[in-house]
């Protein structure tokens, strides 16, 4: 069974973080493939999650979404955890999506002044190169985008999948092994590109 | 005689101005204002005998002051606000250029003056407000707050500038984590909904979580304890029936904001009096206002952030027939609009406005059927306003701040008093 996991969800997503996850799923179902999604609110472990993906053969998509301040200081104690878990989903070449505040709570970064814009560029991504579109409110010295592995760190945050459907398609193809062109996904495509002329200001 | 030059300067260009566009021209006098005669705004608040009174928070400030302002006229009192939608400091301005003689004053014995949050912050360090009500915290603007607790500590600076009272609402976590500061809170008292009402709700008031051990609800000194339509019932020493200007559980929230305020501030409150004067009032527009557009009933329903959305949504009682969803410029950073559980938006004839694209992007997503996506808002409105009257209820329209002050100005609806901001 092919799944996307997000963890905490009812905590991370302060834009709209969680909605990747109804992209993932939404434009799979559209081509007539099913995806589950498992939410993992539990704060007290990592531990049945752990678990599945150390057992489990079957390829999972991680969600770990952007929160206020108040939310990050209640998955505080769990760091660790969170961190050897994003090692062992690497290890195991599951695809991980950080987004916003939690890239900003993992990796090391200074601060700087704070930006907050319309973001858009190309990265590579296990060997394909995939453009990416989203909103940036941060005031840490890290990349817009950065790739570790099967995992995608991002400062974006928000609904990132949903304008930048590539690489949702991508992420898509590797839990099911399948196209996910449909009547829908070209209609919604239309959507997607005006999003972006929009937030370009184009 | 110090403010005059400014002060004729403000009225020029409003008078120009509106040569040029009528029921416009109110923003641009408040901003020259504010840059020529920066000190104009706490000298003319500062000349009412009663002071200042403050409302603010992130939603239902419009209507709040609205009710309060109507309780407190009612009561006999002469009192100065602000239109809704001019709660920056421009707009406060604005309102003295429409409002001042020349040489700054306002007749008046109160100010009572609905603030946006930041720009709240910023007046109360010049002129410390008598009383000061803060509604709520949601997760709202964070483009421009980045996080609800920046929201908090910042309304957290207001109430403590108060000098008599401050009123906070005793539903929302983020207000009690406020009252934890110190020192204490100069006269401080709580409104609030029953847990039998607030059970009522699907998604919750939409303020913004804090993800501690929740504290102990305070004693409420006026709390609705019941709901049936429009109509609720505040218990304060008695109880006092109400007819809400608009149904949903927000606007009864905004009436017990009101009804507390109001019995803070005024030494001959008279409830029955207050809970007459709310009842009596209108629809502040497009908070579930029913108006009138070429012959036919359109309700328009003003959303501003994920938390007004989702309440809005889940009060759409009557399945309308026809929605035009609309959001505009004003929404910078359309990503909470994928926050919203949109369950209970049957379908969009017409999704428009600035950011069409991406509303379409969100309701497709979420399986609402989609009639047309119009970019140009005035072609939007042709088209909705075109399709024949249903059959039952009548025409929705559900849009953003700026949506809506387009839509005003294009089907006529503009009121220099209300428009200014």
């Amino acid at each position: 069974m092919t799944a996307v996991i997000r963890l905490f969800p009812s905590r991370l997503n302060l834009n709209g973080d969680q909605a990747n996850a109804l992209v993932l799923q939404q434009r799979a179902a559209w081509a007539g493939l099913n995806i589950d999604v498992i939410d993992h609110e539990d704060v007290s472990t990592l531990e049945p999650i752990t678990t599945r993906v150390q057992e489990g053969g079957e390829p999972l998509v991680v969600i770990l979404g952007h929160g206020s301040r108040a939310a990050m200081a209640s998955i505080a104690h769990l760091k660790s955890q969170i961190e050897n878990f994003l090692a062992l989903c690497k290890e195991k070449s599951h695809a991980v999506l950080v987004i916003g505040s939690s890239t900003e709570w993992l990796l090391e970064h200074s601060k700087t002044e704070r930006v907050s814009e319309f973001w858009s560029g190309f990265i590579r991504y296990e060997g394909s190169e995939f453009e990416v579109f989203g909103y940036l409110n941060s005031e840490a010295s890290l990349d817009a985008v950065w790739v570790d592995g099967s995992l995608l760190y991002t400062l974006l945050h928000g609904p990132v999948l949903a304008k930048s459907s590539g690489l949702a398609d991508y992420l898509i193809s590797r839990l099911t092994g399948k196209d996910t062109k449909s009547a829908k996904t070209d209609e919604i495509l239309n959507y997607e590109l005006a999003a972006i002329r929009t937030a370009r200001g184009q | 005689m110090k403010y005059l030059p400014a002060i004729l300067v403000g009225r020029l260009v409003r008078f120009a101005v509106r040569l040029v566009r009528k029921g416009g021209g109110s923003a641009l006098p408040g901003l020259i204002l504010s840059k020529i005669a920066p000190g104009l705004l706490a000298s003319t608040l500062s000349r009412f005998k009663d002071g200042l009174i403050v409302v603010t928070g992130s939603a239902g400030k419009s209507t709040t002051t609205k009710m309060l302002v109507g309780i407190v006229r009612a009561h006999g009192k002469n009192v100065f606000t602000n239109p809704s939608t001019a709660n920056i400091l421009q707009g406060f301005y604005s309102s003295i250029v429409e409002q001042s003689n020349l040489f700054g004053n306002i007749p008046g014995d109160v100010a009572i003056l609905e603030m946006d949050e930041g720009h709240a912050e910023l007046l109360t360090r010049k002129i410390s407000p008598r009383q000061v009500t803060v509604l709520n915290v949601m997760e709202d603007q964070l483009d421009r707050f980045v996080d609800p607790a920046f929201v908090r500590d910042t309304l957290a600076k207001v109430a403590f500038r108060a000098r008599e009272a401050v009123i906070l609402n005793a539903d929302d976590q983020n207000m009690l984590i406020l009252n934890e500061q110190e020192p204490s809170l100069i006269g401080l008292s709580w409104f609030g909904l029953s847990g039998e009402v607030l059970k009522t709700q699907r998604h919750g008031l939409g303020t913004a979580p804090t993800f501690v051990e929740e504290i102990k609800r305070p004693t409420v000194n006026s709390e609705v304890v019941s709901v049936d339509g429009n109509r609720i019932v505040i218990r304060e020493a008695s109880q006092h029936s109400v007819e809400l200007p608009s149904r949903g559980l927000h606007f009864a929230v905004d009436a017990v904001a009101a009804f507390e305020s109001a019995r803070r501030y005024l030494s001959n409150f008279d409830p029955e009096l207050a809970a007459k004067s709310i009842s009596q009032m209108p629809p502040v527009f497009a908070r579930g206002q029913i108006a009138q557009v070429n012959g036919e009933d359109v309700e328009f329903i003003l959303v501003q952030n994920p938390g007004s959305m989702q309440l809005n949504l889940d009060n759409l009682t009557t399945k309308p027939e026809q929605i035009m969803f609309a959001i505009g410029r004003d929404v910078h950073d359309p990503s909470w609009l994928w926050t919203v559980d949109y369950s209970g938006l049957s379908h969009a004839d017409i999704v428009a406005g600035f950011n069409a694209a991406e509303a379409a992007l969100v309701l497709a997503y979420n399986d609402v059927p989609i009639g047309s996506v119009v970019y140009d808002l005035d072609d939007a409105l042709q088209a909705f306003f075109s399709m024949p009257k249903p059959k039952n209820g009548y025409k929705t329209v559900v849009f953003s701040a700026d949506a809506m002050r387009r839509m005003r100005r294009t089907l006529g609806f503009w009121s220099p008093e209300e428009d200014v901001a």
